[in-house]
Parts: structure tokens; sequence; C-alpha cells
């Protein structure tokens, strides 16, 4: 196998802090995007118990996140565009992949998952591969996951699950220490294996739920919770599409 | 023994106040809504739905079990303030008096491991043991994740 590197202690690291503190804000705002949609859930409830069913629908509800959410963006939009992350693993092929360079100029999806997990995981890929499979959904566009459970997630137990949900998803895996480090550089907590027991092989891994997007011009702008639904990563997914330099603008 | 006699009509008189007591305190009364398993797309999937308690006594959730999977374990998805997202063990899961318990994705779900290869469509036999109610039976529909979540 080739050998692999993760981009650990390079001049990123600035970055890198300053990336992480970035996230940490966006947690305040994507809590606050939580108890907006509560609201407007409730707001519905409250306008169809009244018997009155104009506007109690999703889309009323979602033009109001958008607009409070004060971008352009239906998933929670970071304070400011973060650079893409630099990172080498291995894909399921065994062969390494450089995150920055092989998704180079195109729509790119972030994730931090494994395969083990039934409940999140499963979801955003879902959701992911539904929206890419319409009609009419751009083709430039990459849906990479990256597996925190080198324990149990093999490159052919990675590629099987990937493969339910669509065969061109890209799956990473690479030691404990690559994969620290590539959360890192992404700027995120870094995945924990919550078990004490080393015989326990049914394990599950607290790890970061949102999905990052990155647009084609190698900036990330935006993240999806647990909870977003198919029609925001739509939404979006057209607007980063169009911005293809550095200077573009996200615009509705 | 007239004695011991009084003393089995004490005890059975204090065994049926207990009893009304408990009839007093009120009785459970639980249903099942929808409940669905997600089709695997690995090892492991969930089991999703909404548990109903029309009755005026509080129930719960202790056990859950099925022949499709090795194992089944009651999870609450939680967010943590490190971060990070982490499925945590439920024990017990009480559903007040005229309360019902919602399992959705990114919350309560039943966790089911080493789940056998379902397609959507097939029917899964699943027990629910509460701890008053005792074991209720349930067929859960297999259905796609796209089905369960928009």
């Amino acid at each position: 196998m080739a050998p692999v590197t993760a981009t650990v202690g390079s001049p990123l690291t600035r970055a890198t802090i300053g990336q992480a503190i970035r996230w940490a804000v966006v947690e305040e705002e994507l809590e606050m995007m939580r108890s907006k949609r509560a609201l407007a859930a409730l707001l519905a409830a409250i306008t169809l118990a009244a018997g009155c069913t104009s506007g109690g629908d999703d889309s009323a509800a979602d033009d109001e996140q958008a607009a409070g959410d004060g971008s352009v963006f239906e998933g929670v939009a970071f304070t400011e565009p973060v650079p893409k992350p630099d990172f080498t693993l291995t894909d399921t092929e065994g062969r390494p992949y450089d995150f920055a360079a092989e998704t180079d100029g195109a729509t790119t999806f972030l994730f931090f998952g494994y395969t083990f997990c039934p409940d999140i995981c499963p979801v955003h890929l879902n959701q992911l591969g539904e929206i890419l499979e319409r009609p009419g959904a751009p083709v430039n566009v990459q849906v990479v996951f990256v597996s925190v459970d080198p324990d149990r997630d093999t490159p052919e137990v990675i590629r099987d699950f990937l493969d339910r949900f669509d065969s061109d998803f890209v799956g990473l895996t690479g030691t404990p220490e690559e994969l620290a480090a590539a959360q890192e550089a992404a700027g995120l907590p870094v995945a924990f294996k919550e078990t004490d027991d080393p015989d326990d092989e049914q394990y599950t891994v607290g790890h970061y739920a949102a999905v990052l997007a990155f647009a084609p011009n190698g900036l990330g702008y935006t993240q999806y919770p647990m909870g977003t639904k198919q029609t925001e990563y739509a939404h979006d997914l057209e607007i980063l599409g169009e911005l293809r330099t550095v200077d573009d603008v996200p615009a509705a | 023994m007239p004695r011991l006699g009084v003393v089995f009509a004490v005890v059975a008189l204090l065994g049926v106040a207990a009893c009304g007591d408990d009839v007093e305190s009120g009785t459970a009364s639980i249903s099942i809504e929808s409940p669905v398993v997600v089709v695997p797309s690995g090892a492991n999937t969930a089991l999703y739905m909404t548990i109903v308690n029309d009755g005026d006594g509080a129930d719960a959730l202790t056990e859950v079990r099925s022949q499709v999977a090795d194992e089944a374990q009651l999870h609450r998805t939680t967010e943590g303030d490190d971060g990070l997202t982490r499925m945590e063990p439920v024990d017990e899961l009480e559903v007040e008096a005229g309360g019902s318990a919602v399992f959705e994705p990114g919350g309560l779900h039943v966790m089911l491991l080493g789940v056998d290869d379902l397609v959507a469509g097939d029917q899964v036999e699943i027990e629910l043991v509460f701890a008053e109610s005792g074991p209720i039976d349930v067929q859960a529909e297999v259905r796609a994740i796209s089905d369960v979540v928009d």
C-alpha cells in the first residue's frame, strides 16, 4: 500500500485553530436554528389546530428559516467561508486520496461518520444520494464519507455501506492518528470510541454529526445538521455550484 | 387454627387494599403507532415508532427483543457540549399517563444490532416489554430511509 500521510503540524495549524473557533460560533447558530425549527413546527401545529391550512406548510417555515439565518443558504452558514481542509487518507480501493486535490473544482460534501451508526449517518447519505439522483441534478458534485471507526470499518465494509446510497460516493479510512488529523484539519472535534472494553465489538462512536459543504472555489460555506431536509440540501446545491472563484458571492 | 385464619384474612384484605391503591393510581394503556424498521445499510439499523399511553397510569419500556437482530438496544441520540453526537443507552423509557414517546431519526430509536439483511416491504416481529403492561408484540414494516425522513 502506498504511504499515506495526513497533514499534521503544517502551516495550516494556525488556520486550523482559527477555523475551530469559527466552528464554535457556528455551534451557537446551529442551536438557534434548532430553536427556530421548533418554533416553526409549533406555529405550524397551532395553525393546523386552528383549522387554517394556509401558511402552515413547509415552504413558509423554510422561507422564514432562510431569512432568519441572515444568509442565502438553508443550511447553517459559517460566519465566513473556510478553506477546504488539507488531508490525505486511503480510499476504498486502497489508494491515497488527497481530499483537497481530488475534489478540486467540485461542489463537495464532507461527512465524518461510521457504518455501524444506525440513526444519523444513513439519513445524511441517503438524502445526498437522493438529491443527486434527481433528473437535472448538478453532476459536478462529490460526496466524501470519512469513517471514524477504523477498527470495524474496513475498506470493503465502507464500500458496501456507501453503495447502498450511491456507488460514486468516496469512502475514506486511515490510522486513528491520520483520522484525528483530518478531523482537526476540518476544524472539528475528534470522534470518540465510546467504550473502554477492548473486547466490546458493539460499541458506538461519538462523532461530529453535521455534513460540511464546500463550493467549487474550494471554500466551505455551510453545514447541515441532523434534521436537514432534502429540499434544503437541494436549494443550497444550486447556490454552491455557482461559486467558481473565491471572488464569487453566494446569491439566491 | 382460628388465629392463623385471621392472619390470612388480614393479609388477604391488605392484598386487596393494595390492589385497590393500584387501581386508584391508574392503569397504563399502551399502543404502538407506525412501527418502522429502516432498511439496513450496514450491520445495524434503527426502529422508529410512537408509543402512546392512553391509560391513567404511567408505564415504562424496559426491553426490546427481535428475532431479526442479535441484540436490540434503546438509544437516544444527543449532542454533547464537546460538539460530538453520540447514542446514549436508555435503560428504561417512561411513558406517562396520557403521554407518548416519539422515536424518530436524531432522537429516540431502538438500535437493532447485527440485523438480518432485510428489504423494503418485509414484516418484522418486535416484542416490546413494558414494566406494567408486560410484553407487547408488534409487527413493523421494513421501509427505505427516504420513506421515513424528508
